[in-house]
């Protein structure tokens, strides 16, 4: 199962959301409304999904066995 | 006198000049280019395009059409003021009311140029004022866009034509019926899935992991 290492660009994050809703177990809003990494790597697909959802760009993620970004 | 005021246009718009021509065209251009950045915004934020388009490339998309459009925005007051068709003094393109032509919805459109510069400003600042803030400020788009509308139909020189009346006509009822779609997928968001059977690890520098640890 692929590992994925998952980055939050803090100066791009506009607390849209839509992170959290597609993956709450690996990223959540703090009380400034801004997402926060809650995992350092995932296995779980839907935190490449949100990763990918970002509107932002604010969120990426790398295959951690390849180093190839993903998302 | 009335609401908004017959036009006065002099002599020498009867002899269209290129400035004021180009004050006309980079007006109408502006408003499009701003309908096109709601639109864009309306359709990320509803998520109509899915898969077929990155988020990130809609937001990208979002953000130059209202660069672009400010640009056009800029050239229009600008135009106006160097023109002597109509009066719009410099000061009148800063300050609402002090416009000699059609003042009323001259002044619409002052208004909303000042509140489309503070919103397309604001994201820079949304760190510093809050992103709560932001979010609320961003959403003086939807009249921003209104006075926009209601300045091109009311002190455009072109409102007469059909194929412009055509086109407020498709911009107004594609933003009416994309704030529709956006409210209708707001109201039918679920909250997040349940708890993934796959694995973390928990990041270290999150006040979670630091519970979990």
């Amino acid at each position: 199962m692929a590992t994925w290492r998952i980055e939050l660009d803090e100066s791009l994050c506009s607390g849209m959301g839509d992170c959290i809703r597609i993956a709450p177990d690996s990223i959540e809003l703090g009380a400034d409304g801004m997402a926060r990494l809650l995992v350092g790597t995932s296995q779980d697909p839907a935190t490449v999904e949100a990763c990918r959802a970002c509107p932002m760009a604010a969120l990426t993620a790398w295959r951690v066995d390849t180093g190839k970004q993903v998302a | 006198m009335t609401m908004f005021e017959p036009a006065t246009l002099t002599a020498a718009a009867t002899e269209l000049p290129t400035q004021w021509l180009l004050a006309r065209a980079s007006g109408l251009l502006a408003y499009t280019m701003l309908t096109l950045t709601v639109v864009a915004g309306l359709t990320l934020r509803a998520r109509l395009l899915g898969r077929v388009v990155s988020p990130k490339i809609v937001t990208a998309i979002h953000r130059t059409l209202s660069f672009v459009g400010f640009g056009a925005l800029a050239l229009h007051a600008m135009l106006l003021v160097l023109d002597t068709s109509v009066d719009v003094p410099l000061v009148a393109v800063f300050i609402p009311g002090l416009a000699g032509y059609r003042t009323l919805a001259t002044s619409l459109g002052v208004v909303a140029a000042e509140l489309w510069l503070l919103i397309h400003l604001s994201f820079r600042l949304r760190r510093r004022i809050g992103v709560a803030r932001w979010r609320a400020l961003h959403m003086l788009s939807f009249p921003t866009w209104g006075l926009a509308a209601l300045h091109g139909i009311f002190a455009g020189s072109d409102s007469g034509q059909p194929w412009v009346q055509q086109m407020y006509v498709v911009s107004i009822v594609t933003v009416l019926f994309l704030v529709v779609v956006r409210s209708g997928s707001r109201a039918a968001r679920r909250p997040g899935r349940a708890a993934s059977p796959a694995s973390s690890t928990r990041h270290p520098s999150s006040p979670s992991a630091a519970n979990a640890a």
